[in-house]
């Protein structure tokens, strides 16, 4: 494993990342997910990649929408967990670090590429955007969530907007079960420009706003998320 | 005129109040858009150019100096009639025009090059002149775009939202005795991205400017605020060959 795989990778807090992701107030289960499934295509019969699958979340909708999923994580605990929880002879799934070659993917093979959440832990985008490239069938699509820039410019408050670098967060701390994360901070520059010179078209770059339910349920979360960003959505397409 | 124009037309301010802020030697404009601008531009000579938004009328002015045959609009009488008596030149033409309409006057696929430097924040929609930009390109060319990036804007006006689209009103020149206001839009980055990318133009390329090195030892204290926080976008579109 390189070593921003063993710094970001989540063997080590496996346990408390699942139960912070999976509580129903997390902002995966308020904000991000009900975004992201709002703009999935038909997955009925498809190839999908989850790429970075942790909990296995999408790897879990995409099967109930039958399709075939190959879930991908640098995590050995998080696949160890995920083959003991979802038996499907559509599933297959391999821990391996994203961010080098993955020869096991089999080129133009998938239909839809989901990356939720998963590139802020990746400091390279280049050479991972052209191993996705090779894997995705010819009008295929890869569906990509991050932490928007500004969001964490303002979170992590670094001396410097364009500070590209590895941040250490807490997390969790509001439901009493606080871990500590590693992942990259950079500025929009360095979000465009790999995704510019990569072979893909940009279908779309959004600022995910939060779904209008969510003032109702949850009043404070919505107020922040419709303030200042949050995460950004972006659709590439081959 | 549209009500836009109206709100956002530089005639409505004191034509040598704004030329004399914009134009003095440490203005953004000389210290940090022009060097960024300028170190992107393409070998400019014999080739048509179109200065959209020409205002003082600095890039007609470099155009001209290096052989360019240059059309430019803005929207202000005023800056035109300057530019009329300042700029004699046989290759160069004029025209004062409302960019957020269809600009029949500019003839179809005839430049090499389109210059469109910190104009599209007075403007509200993109599609239009986006569109009308793109027909009136050849084939192969580019566009330069220089605009306020939404997160300086949104750490400057500090408004209550920072994906608030509306028109604001700021006084620029404040440390001065000249202190002037100007009317633009704010709006989130989803609002830039999503009319380019609607577009029928390639994107080359998306930059947060970054100031020039040399910046460094003679005006420190601006360089540093600009090492520290994004100042304007830069965006360079292509029509495909």
């Amino acid at each position: 494993m390189s070593n921003d795989a063993d710094l970001t990778n989540y063997d080590s807090i496996a346990e408390l990342f699942i139960n912070h992701a999976r509580q129903p107030d997390s902002w995966n289960n308020l904000y991000e997910r009900p975004y992201m499934l709002g703009k999935l295509p038909q997955l009925r019969g498809k190839n999908v990649l989850d790429l970075g699958c942790a909990t296995g979340f999408y790897t879990e909708h995409t099967l109930k929408e039958r399709a075939n999923v190959t879930a991908v994580d640098a995590s050995q605990k998080l696949i160890d967990r995920l083959a003991s929880e979802m038996k499907s002879p559509k599933l297959k799934l391999f821990c391996a670090d994203i961010s080098k070659p993955m020869p096991f993917l089999e080129s133009d093979s998938f239909d839809c590429i989901i990356c939720s959440l998963v590139l802020d832990y990746i400091k390279d985008w280049d050479a991972l955007l052209n191993e996705l490239y090779r894997v995705v069938n010819k009008g295929g699509q890869l569906i990509i969530s991050i932490v928007h820039p500004f969001a964490s410019y303002l979170h992590i408050k670094p001396d410097s907007y364009y500070d590209f670098k590895l941040v250490e967060d807490d997390w969790g701390g509001h439901h009493g079960i606080a871990f500590k994360t590693h992942y990259y901070i950079r500025p929009m520059n360095e979000v465009f420009r790999p995704i510019i010179k990569s072979e893909f078209d940009i279908v779309s770059i959004e600022e995910m706003l939060p779904d209008e339910g969510l003032k109702e349920t949850h009043p404070e979360p919505y107020q922040r998320l419709i303030e200042r960003p949050g995460f950004l959505f972006i659709m590439l397409e081959r | 005129m549209t009500s836009d124009a109206e709100l956002t037309s530089y005639d409505s301010i004191d034509i040598d109040t704004y030329l004399a802020h914009v134009e003095r030697p440490n203005s953004w404009n000389n210290l940090y858009e022009r060097p960024y601008l300028i170190s992107r531009f393409p070998p400019l000579k014999e080739k048509n150019i179109l200065d959209i938004g020409c205002s003082s009328g600095f890039y007609t002015e470099y155009a001209l100096n290096n052989g360019a045959h240059v059309t430019a609009v803005d929207i202000s009488k005023k800056m035109i009639e300057r530019l009329t008596s300042r700029l004699k030149s046989p290759r160069l033409r004029l025209f004062e025009a409302d960019i957020a309409k269809p600009m029949p006057f500019l003839e179809t696929e005839s430049f090499d090059y389109i210059i469109c430097s910190l104009l599209l924040h007075y403007i509200r929609d993109w599609d239009i002149p986006l569109a009308e930009l793109y027909r009136v390109m050849k084939k192969g060319s580019k566009m330069v775009i220089s605009t306020h990036h939404p997160f300086a804007i949104y750490l400057y006006l500090k408004p209550t939202s920072y994906y608030e689209f509306k028109l604001v009103e700021d006084t620029w020149a404040v440390q001065s005795d000249n202190q002037f206001k100007v009317r633009y839009y704010m709006r989130p980055l989803g609002e830039i991205l999503r009319p380019l990318i609607k577009s029928r133009f390639t994107i080359k390329s998306i930059e947060e400017m970054l100031p020039n090195e040399g910046l460094k030892d003679n005006h420190p204290g601006l360089y540093r605020r600009l090492m520290e926080r994004p100042g304007f976008l830069y965006i360079e579109l292509e029509r495909q060959a």
